[in-house]
């Protein structure tokens, strides 16, 4: 890797101490006795579990030949389809993936004008494209015979980025054909996942790929836009990458044979009930290499990065851990993680089945160090992300297109449980010495500006770049809503339930209604949240109805808002006056007592909650009277307002005070003192000793 | 020492002036805190998550992040002015000798309203100077290591600093003509002139510098509860600010100029 240019030579002067402190700066840990690599692409069938028949639609041998300087790949697939549908069908669509890169007029480049995620495509960067040379059907297929080809008619849609090949005879249900594909592939300069920077060539979405076939002969082939991902079906994978010898190469499943002929090598791999297939490679890259719980974990770092190959595997292995106790064994032999270089960030953070892309890790400056700045979302976060999509979307392979919520919402959701397994329940994520936040705060921030935009269960193309609130809704609303109904129900209950799903739909085309089936058959149609209260005659158990509250989260703009409406605290009512008595004589006539007189009727307490969002949920409510009597109450939130009569007067009183409705964002007004209490509102004096420290500060800092 | 002496002898200004400036800071911080109280208007932050609840608190009033940064640039400008203002008084006072005579009030202030004209203007030569300067240097370490070019450049910040106190001292106890620019580069003139003493003072305001930053690393280490610890800081740091004074007194031209008897 040829040093970064662009800086101009340190003067003489201070050559030596640059020098020196360069020498101390970069200490690359040496990559310890590489893992033998294992001899199958899945872990024993005890650990995987049984595979549906069903699920193994595809077989393929793929060969490419990188021309590096060119950035280009010349392919050529031999793919062998399964019709398991109930229909036969006679035409096949194709996803071009890479075309989407193509020119300015693509659905894709349309919708990005050329950004993704921050990253731009460079001035001049080149064009990304695949163009398919020729499509045959391999016809006649007898025992051990090679079949005729026969050449098939194809052609682009109105987007490049699907094509239709057109067969030459119907494809009966349960039948199999065997398509010889042939193709060239031009990666673009990386700022979108897939590409070149350099010598380092980060090839995903590469070859062609069909559609899904539903059961009902329907296929499910989207254009490829901005936020739509993939949706592809399993199959097993031999693949032959034939790239300069000096490139080291990561790849999906495992590495099956390296041959070197002169200044080239071909590098063989295998992959079993995966849905895709991308390699990386890179002539710089470190490779280090662990196990664990009989996982292969192998990272792909140039030097710079290498000093945080230990914070990586780290979490690699929480996350492991975490999710197969939690969702079920991780059915692959290997887990390849690549770290894309400087300047090839725009790949970092993206999935493939038993590889996926990360993050730098943050490294503080000594002065953000010595102010206390920690975090723990860069690189580690993505890390522990990008692994969670082996599960939610690699192992229950959703369509990314229709439902981006159930891999990218529910990932979000399986990496918070991730981190409540290492560090505790909502722990911090950033702080500044006490001052942190945490998980739930990053999901009520993201709320403030999405929650109201778009609902959460709508296709990709529902999110325009333009309106924004892809992330907020997608990732982090799923996550709240589904975060918000395990601390309702119950952890317990709740993991159970959502473990049923990923159980029962490994290797998979899950959808979202088979998730909610998951969470109400698991959950109970009502989930009784309090009991009923001896304190409050004729009211019932307070319960959650988990279809409700799903529908409520999913497929509407509702917020979740409550606020603590009114306190009162006023006389309580006595005898005095005029009563008939059992004659129906007028007796008493007690003057009004004065409420601060001796004698006087107590005081009674009041207070009124209400709901100020549409999100019907129950919720809890903490009052503390005048003798620090603490009263827990819960509401089922049905009613706009809701009253709470005690007879004390009521010092003050909290809605949410354990903070479960990780989907409220408006949480300044859930907590409230008695009107004539004098307290602290935990808010303007930290500030307000901040912005006087500061001012201070800069006061004595200009002079004297 | 004989500077730390006449620092310390002078510590009723000290504290004077350290009072001003906590009141100045105190009066920013107030008003904040009454800003964010009436707002909150009996409502109370419902738990620990401080960071959430003031970025909840911004997005729905967001005129509070202008009241900050209002707050905090004024905090500076009037840092600024004031020792503009009051530095050339500061030297008069830390001027005279322990056996001499001491002001009268009528004297004093006669003598600085005398020399703040020129001091006011050698102040504003030294803002452009030092802002060339901080250009200057920053373009020469361009090409290093942050690690090394920032620490740089603070050294240069601090030598301007110190060629700032030489002109005051020029003008207060010297007659300089402040107006002129020749004077401005006369104050680094003498810094490189007697570069022990500009190390010294190039310290003592390093120290400055460290004795705040420290207080305010300790303000948000704690999350605001560590405010005492500040004002002290401020304290020591304005002592500090006497003593570079005072070292800088050590180039006066002639005895100071000693006001009548009292």
């Amino acid at each position: 890797m040829p040093m970064p240019t662009g800086r101009a030579t340190p003067p003489l002067a201070f050559a030596w101490a640059v020098a020196v402190l360069s020498a101390c700066a970069i200490d690359v840990p040496q990559p310890p006795a590489a893992v033998p690599e294992p001899t199958a692409a899945l872990r024993s069938s005890e650990i995987v579990g049984t595979i549906p028949a069903s699920a193994r639609v595809l077989e393929w041998d793929l060969h490419a030949r990188l021309d590096e300087p060119a950035h280009r790949i010349d392919g050529r697939a031999r793919m062998r389809w399964r019709n398991t549908s109930r229909v036969s069908i006679d035409r096949m669509p194709f996803h071009l993936y890479m075309n989407g890169f193509r020119a300015e007029d693509t659905a894709w480049m349309r919708d990005s004008r050329g950004e993704h995620r921050g990253h731009k495509a460079r001035d001049r960067g080149g064009w990304g494209y695949i163009d398919v040379t020729s499509v045959s059907r391999r016809g006649d297929l007898g025992a051990g015979r090679e079949g005729d080809l026969a050449p098939l008619v194809f052609q682009e849609g109105a987007d490049p980025s699907v094509m239709e090949v057109a067969l030459d005879r119907p494809i009966a249900p349960g039948e199999s054909v065997e398509f010889e594909i042939e193709f060239v592939t031009q990666l673009p300069e990386v700022f979108a996942r897939t590409g070149h920077s350099g010598r380092f060539h980060m090839v995903g979405q590469w070859y062609p790929k069909p559609g899904v076939l539903h059961p009902d002969g329907t296929w499910r082939t989207h254009t490829f836009t901005y936020h739509t991902e993939f949706y592809a079906d399993f199959g097993d994978y031999t693949v032959e990458l034939d790239v300069p010898a000096d490139m080291v190469v990561g790849a999906t499943g495992i590495q099956t044979s390296v041959v070197v002929e002169a200044d080239r090598k071909r590098v063989g791999f295998a992959a079993e009930m995966v849905h895709d297939f991308a390699w990386a490679a890179d002539p710089g890259f470190l490779e280090y290499t662990a196990a664990h719980d009989g996982v292969k974990i192998r990272q792909l770092m140039l030097a710079e990065h290498a000093a945080t190959h230990q914070a990586h595997l780290d979490a690699q292995i929480v996350a492991l851990d975490s999710m197969q106790r939690r969702f079920g064994s991780y059915p692959w032999t290997t887990i390849t993680i690549v770290h894309p270089p400087t300047g090839a960030e725009g790949a970092g953070g993206m999935e493939y089945p038993t590889l996926f892309t990360t993050s730098p890790v943050y490294q503080p400056n000594a002065a953000m160090a010595l102010l206390g700045v920690e975090e723990r979302v860069s690189g580690v976060f993505t890390t522990v992300h990008e692994f969670g999509h082996q599960y939610f979307q690699g192992l229950l392979a959703s369509d990314e297109y229709t439902q981006p919520w159930l891999d990218e919402g529910m990932n979000t959701t399986s990496n918070s449980l991730v981190l409540e397994d290492r560090d505790g329940p909502d722990a911090w994520l950033a702080r500044v010495g006490r001052l942190s936040l945490h998980g739930s705060d990053f999901v009520r921030m993201s709320q403030h500006d999405s929650a109201t935009l778009q609902i959460i269960d709508g296709n990709a193309d529902t999110f325009a770049p333009e309106v924004g609130g892809y992330g907020g809704t997608v990732y982090r609303k799923t996550a709240g809503v589904m975060l918000t109904l395990r601390n309702l129900v119950g952890a317990e209950a709740f993991d159970a339930a959502l473990r049923s799903y990923t159980v029962s739909f490994r290797f998979g085309h899950p959808t979202g209604a088979d998730l909610e089936r998951a969470l109400r058959d698991g959950l109970a149609d009502a989930v009784v949240i309090a009991r009923q209260d001896p304190d409050q005659a004729g009211t019932g158990d307070i319960t959650l109805d988990v279809a409700e509250f799903l529908e409520q989260g999913l497929r509407t703009t509702h917020v979740v808002d409550f606020r603590i409406h009114a306190i009162v605290n006023r006389r309580g009512l006595g005898q005095a006056g005029w009563h008939r008595n059992a004659s129906g004589v007028l007796v008493g006539g007690d003057p009004p007592v004065a409420v601060d007189a001796e004698g006087a009727p107590g005081t009674e307490g009041i207070v009124v909650i209400h709901r100020a969002g549409d999100f019907v949920v129950p919720v809890e409510i903490e009052v503390v009277l005048d003798d620090e009597t603490v009263v827990r109450r819960t509401w089922s939130g049905r009613s706009r307002t809701h009253t709470l009569h005690f007879d004390r007067p009521v010092a003050w009183a909290r809605v949410d005070p354990a903070g479960k409705l990780w989907l409220e964002h408006h949480r300044l007004d859930n907590h409230r003192v008695a009107p004539g209490l004098v307290g602290e509102d935990g808010l303007s004096e930290p500030v307000g000793d901040l912005v006087e420290s500061a001012a201070l500060a800069l006061l004595v800092g200009v002079g004297p | 020492m004989a500077a730390l002496r006449r620092a310390s002898r002078a510590w009723r200004w000290v504290v004077c002036i350290w009072l001003a400036e906590l009141l100045t800071a105190t009066l920013g911080g107030y008003g904040i805190r009454s800003h964010i109280a009436a707002v909150m208007d009996g409502f109370v932050l419902p738990d620990d998550h401080l960071l959430y609840g003031l970025v909840e608190f911004t997005h729905a009033h967001p005129q509070l992040v202008i009241s900050i940064v209002v707050t905090l640039a004024t905090s500076t400008l009037l840092g600024f002015l004031l020792w503009t203002v009051l530095a050339p008084l500061v030297l008069l006072r830390l001027g005279r000798d322990a056996d001499a005579p001491a002001w009268t009030a009528t004297a004093l202030g006669g003598a600085w309203l005398g020399s703040l004209g020129g001091a006011v203007a050698t102040s504003a030569w030294h803002l452009g100077l030092r802002i060339v300067v901080v250009i200057i240097a920053g373009q020469a370490v361009a090409s290093l290591p942050g690690s090394i070019g920032l620490p740089l450049v603070i050294v240069f910040v601090l030598a301007s600093t110190c060629a700032l106190d030489f002109s005051r001292v020029a003008v207060v106890t010297g007659g300089a003509r402040g107006a002129s620019p020749r004077t401005a580069i006369d104050g680094y003139a003498v810094a490189l002139r007697r570069p022990l003493l500009m190390l010294a003072m190039a310290a003592v305001a390093g120290a400055q510098w460290l004795v705040v930053a420290a207080g305010l690393v300790a303000v948000l280490r704690t999350g605001g509860d560590a405010l005492a610890l500040m004002r002290a800081c401020a304290a020591g740091a304005t002592l500090l600010g006497f003593f570079r004074l005072a070292l800088a007194l050590s180039v006066r031209p002639a005895a100071p100029t000693a006001g009548d008897a009292d």
